[in-house]
């Protein structure tokens, strides 16, 4: 193969930053110690989390130490939603959610619900992905303890009003939590702002490694450690990903400081994108609303074309796009965020998801626009 | 191994496999790469896969066909080889196509074949679907059959290895789709295949073979895929009319069955026939299993016109899988049926399952057993 690679799958994951490769290089080799350890390489160590954790409480509008290091996001929402849960249990164990989360939480809610007796209950969204919040209100109880939306989806790229969700809650006492992986980079964010208690983020997908990633929970935060340990303020045991963490705050920083223009590209080359999809299929149409979903994510219908083989047909010509779900062996089923936002089982399997990220350029569009329409063809006239 | 099975398609060609993480399409696909041809490998997703974790403590022994256990090894057998490759997702067309169809003849009180369901829509309509749309012009699978061309056209031959040949459940395919079909692994036995997979290092070498996993063959297929249950209550009777008990449903019996025939008569008594208008279930000897007349429809033919009225005289039909074939005729008349005359009578044809015809190693034709005269 040697076709330009052209890479179109930055929900799913980035590739690293030179800089960010460089900047965690000496923390494997030369600067190895445990920052636990009172020595000279301990100390070092333990700088490098500090002035790490510094720099991401700050980009996010919040304190240090309401910044706890995980692995990742899904071990994130694994101890914030438990750990939310067991904290309040007395006060109730009802918990509301979107229907198009990650479905990282809604198995730590199908978790609860089987194992610890909780009430989960799901909360509509509209065609455009957007959550209703008039359904989420009326769903609110006393014994409600926690709230968990999305700020971004993963699939479509619809952007959720949490600081209504937030205003809801807060004069009820009820916890939010925000996943808020799709939004570093991609969006303006200021976790003080939104004032979500609990939220979280991958380092992988803004351009830092993988296996590292954040909690937030915000100071009186009421959370039961679920990991509880020594480091990371009690709530995350284990000796810390000192490299990882090092290296995702070189690609947050970047990614904050890249974000308003990469938002300008992302959009033209979203037009150009959807543009080229629409000459090859004059039926295509986008998931979700260009006002109200993130740039750098489009998600499109084309009718009566399987999305899945046609995320195989385009990795023959090189190009990596997604269908924006799988199921556990690879194979594709029908989009929980498609069905939820209306669409049948077998629309939303003719849907493809395109994702920008910051390394995408004009010669990535121009290459997709010279390869689409042939496969497309392929797929769409093989089909029986 | 032989290369009569890549006849002469030329080298480059590209080829989808489809892959079962068994030990036969882990191979067939290795042979494809050696063999120069620009291959790409494919696991069908076919039914709905338990949720469940499946690593270490919890890991179980079964690595049923479309398990995730079949698919890992399916992706690792790419990755050693060098291919890339996928999973397919074909869960809903396999309910479509095998599941229902299956449901529906049982209730029918016949006894459908879902193999042959399978590998005509799954794995041959369906693959040849995917291969075009992802640029490939021929499909390949581990089946012990052989395809060889001559001057009269392409024929489908019996595998060289009698207790492998897979020939009964390809038997519907057509000389143009041959065309495009290659099966590997014609010319070998099985035992050759194993010792192939360990020498090139093939982790599947010693897997249990695919279909004694499937979960169809599982033994409990008509429970499993909800196919018990619905007829109603009948009479069970003799074969004078007689009525001699009750049953709960036409579906739950099958020709040849014991369980759920009266006892207390003066020989062993089995179920002969059954009778779906009257949901009578007809019960008689081992003597009144035999029979050597039964009609056929849902024809096809290898080569040829099945709507044409023909007689093929002096050809070997097989009433089930790893049988021994039996001489006789098949006359194909107008309206799409056949009848079938056996030189001796054969035990417990069955309405339902296929009728496949052989010219000596080939493959004429198939038909599906309407009705069995006795």
């Amino acid at each position: 193969m040697t076709d330009r690679f052209v890479y179109l799958d930055h929900a799913a994951t980035t590739p690293v930053r030179q800089s960010v490769v460089k900047a965690m290089e000496p923390y494997f080799t030369d600067k190895y110690g445990n920052a636990s350890s009172p020595y000279s390489i301990g100390r070092e160590s333990r700088a490098a989390l500090d002035k790490s954790r510094d720099a991401i409480a700050e980009g996010l509008g919040v304190d240090s130490r309401e910044i706890i290091f995980t692995a990742g996001a899904t071990e994130s929402i694994i101890n914030s939603i438990i750990g939310a849960y067991l904290g309040n249990r007395h006060r109730g164990n009802h918990i509301l959610t979107s229907s198009i989360e990650h479905p990282a939480v809604h198995a730590v809610l199908d978790f609860l619900k089987e194992k610890m007796d909780a009430e989960t209950e799901l909360v509509d969204v509209d065609s455009n992905g957007i959550l209703k919040l008039d359904e989420l209100e009326s769903k609110l109880r006393d014994d409600t303890v926690l709230v968990s939306v999305m700020n971004v989806n993963n699939e479509v790229g619809s952007i959720q009003d949490i600081k209504a969700v937030v205003g809801m809650c807060e004069e009820r006492g009820i916890m939010v939590h925000s996943d808020c992986v799709q939004s570093i980079g991609k969006m303006p964010l200021d976790l003080a702002d939104l004032g979500v208690d609990l939220s979280c983020m991958s380092g992988h997908k803004f351009g830092g490694p993988k296996g590292i990633g954040v909690m937030y929970v915000r100071q009186g935060t009421h959370l039961e450690p679920i990991c509880e340990g020594s480091q990371e303020f009690g709530f995350r045991a284990g000796t810390e990903n000192v490299a990882g963490i090092v290296g995702m705050a070189v690609a947050f920083d970047e990614a904050v400081k890249g974000q308003a223009e990469h938002e300008v590209l992302h959009a033209r080359y979203k037009q150009q994108l959807f543009e080229i999809i629409r000459d090859a299929e004059p039926a295509a149409e986008i998931n979700g609303d260009l006002e109200t979903c993130i740039p750098a994510t489009l998600s499109v219908w084309l009718p009566g074309c399987s999305g899945e083989m046609l995320v195989l047909a385009l990795d023959r010509a090189n190009v990596a796009v997604s269908t924006g779900s799988a199921c556990h062996t690879g194979a594709i089923d029908p989009s929980h965020v498609l069905t939820a936002m209306g669409m049948g089982r077998l629309e939303a399997l003719g849907s493809i998801r395109i994702s920008m990220g910051h390394t995408t350029s004009q010669e990535d569009i121009d290459r997709f626009g010279e390869v689409f329409a042939g496969v497309y063809e392929q797929v769409k006239v093989s089909a029986g | 191994m032989s290369d009569q099975a890549f006849r002469n398609i030329p080298k480059g060609t590209k080829i989808l496999v489809a892959m079962s993480g068994g030990v036969d399409s882990s191979v067939a696909a290795y042979r494809l790469v050696q063999a120069g041809f620009e291959v790409v490998g494919v696991t069908m997703h076919l039914v709905p896969v338990e949720d469940k974790p499946t690593s270490g403590a919890q890991a179980s022994d079964e690595r049923a066909c479309c398990s995730i256990a079949a698919a890992e090894d399916a992706r690792r057998v790419a990755d050693k080889i060098g291919i890339p490759h996928y999973m397919l997702n074909l869960a809903g067309m396999f309910d479509e196509k095998v599941m229902g169809p299956t449901r529906a003849e049982y209730a029918r009180g016949r006894t459908p074949n879902p193999c042959v369901l399978c590998n005509r829509y799954m794995k041959f309509d369906a693959l040849f679907e995917r291969a075009a749309q992802l640029g490939c012009t021929h499909v390949a699978t581990g089946h012990y059959a052989r395809i060889v061309d001559d001057e009269t056209g392409l024929h489908l031959l019996r595998g060289v290895d009698p207790d492998k040949d897979q020939t009964y459940f390809l038997a519907f395919l057509t000389a143009d789709e041959l065309e495009t079909i290659i099966f590997p692994l014609g010319w070998d036995t099985k035992a050759s295949i194993r010792e192939e997979a360990s020498n090139i290092g093939l982790n599947v070498a010693d897997r249990p073979e695919s279909q004694d996993l499937c979960f169809f063959t599982s033994g409990t297929e008509k429970d499993g895929i909800g196919a018990v249950g619905k007829g109603q209550p009948g009479e069970i009777v003799l074969t004078d009319g007689s009525a001699v008990g009750v049953h709960d449903g036409i579906d739950r019996f099958t020709i040849g069955q014991r369980k759920g025939v009266p006892g207390g008569m003066a020989e062993k008594m089995y179920v002969i026939h059954i009778d779906v208008e009257h949901d009578r279930v007809v019960i008689g000897t081992e003597k009144d299993l035999y029979a050597s007349e039964f009609t056929i429809d849902d024809i096809s033919l290898v080569s040829g016109d099945r709507e044409t009225p023909v007689k093929f005289t002096n050809v070997e039909i097989q009433v089930r899988y790893r049988t021994k074939p039996v001489n006789g005729t098949v006359e194909l008349l107008e309206g799409g049926t056949g009848v079938i005359q056996l030189e001796h009578p054969v035990r417990a044809i069955t309405p339902g399952q296929v009728a496949v015809w052989y010219s000596g190693e080939e493959v004429i034709g198939a038909g599906t057993i309407l009705s069995v005269k006795r």
